[in-house]
């Protein structure tokens, strides 16, 4: 079974995430509600997570601030971390994705099809059961 | 394909069980959503009188910006290009007062309020 870690300030989109993750692949999630918690929950977890699911926009400590600092923690930086942000633009995809973070996922997410998009940037090859998309 | 029924069946409990919950988390998320449309008005009404001061305008396009990586998760995607649209006026240094209002008059209108 997979184990994400969520990261976000907004309690709705951990709450939202959480639940797709959970409902739609079985994922074990653990969340946490800051930058700096995250970098704890991650640090402390056994077993760890298998990816790092992680909003950009977070007051305090960024999701960039908070990715370098994992990539400087024994025991974090190897997990594969996903940056969640609201931006479209190309300027803030390519400065996001410059920080060397497995893939750049964009918000809103579709709550049916969010495990998938994990799945696929990271290349996870386990089959998940097709779902029909809310956002129609 | 004898899995195919069930494998249906399945995903629309999955969605049917997920639409409900979001549902739910809309209804408890209406006092946070109407304060940030509150928060709209108030900088629309400020950029009026040409008081628009930086932090409350950088705190109504956070704001914007939340509301803009929120709102289509729950099924209102032209509420979320709105507020886009929104958060981008309001990060201009000077934004266009009319453009404010506009932009939050009709974010209220592709809401599902009470």
């Amino acid at each position: 079974m997979r184990r994400i870690l969520i990261i976000d300030d907004e309690d709705d989109i951990r709450e939202v995430a959480a639940l797709s993750l959970e409902a739609t692949a079985g994922w074990n999630i653990t969340t946490a509600s800051s930058g700096l918690e995250g970098i704890r929950t991650a640090a402390t977890a056994e077993p760890k997570p298998d990816a790092i699911l992680m909003d950009v926009m977070m007051p305090g400590m960024d999701g960039p601030t908070a990715f370098r600092q994992m990539q400087q923690t024994p025991g974090v930086a190897g997990i594969p971390v996903i940056l969640l942000t609201a931006k479209v633009q190309g300027i803030d995809q390519r400065r996001f994705a410059g920080l060397g973070v497995a893939a750049v996922l964009f918000k809103p997410f579709d709550p049916l099809a969010l495990a998938a998009q994990i799945a696929k940037v990271l290349g996870w090859t386990e089959v998940l059961a097709p779902q029909h998309s809310l956002l129609e | 394909m004898p899995d195919e029924p069930d494998a249906s069946a399945a995903a629309a409990a999955t969605a049917a069980r997920i639409s409900a919950s979001l549902d739910a988390l809309w209804v408890r998320n209406l006092p946070i959503i109407l304060a940030r449309l509150e928060l709209f008005d108030r900088a629309a009404a400020a950029a009026h009188s040409r008081h628009l001061q930086d932090d409350l305008r950088m705190e109504a396009a956070s704001a914007a910006h939340k509301l803009a990586g929120s709102m289509g998760m729950f099924g209102h995607a032209q509420a979320t290009m709105i507020a886009r649209e929104l958060e981008r006026t309001l990060l201009a240094p000077a934004p266009d007062p009319d453009s404010v209002t506009t932009l939050s008059t009709q974010l209220r209108a592709a809401l599902p309020l009470p």
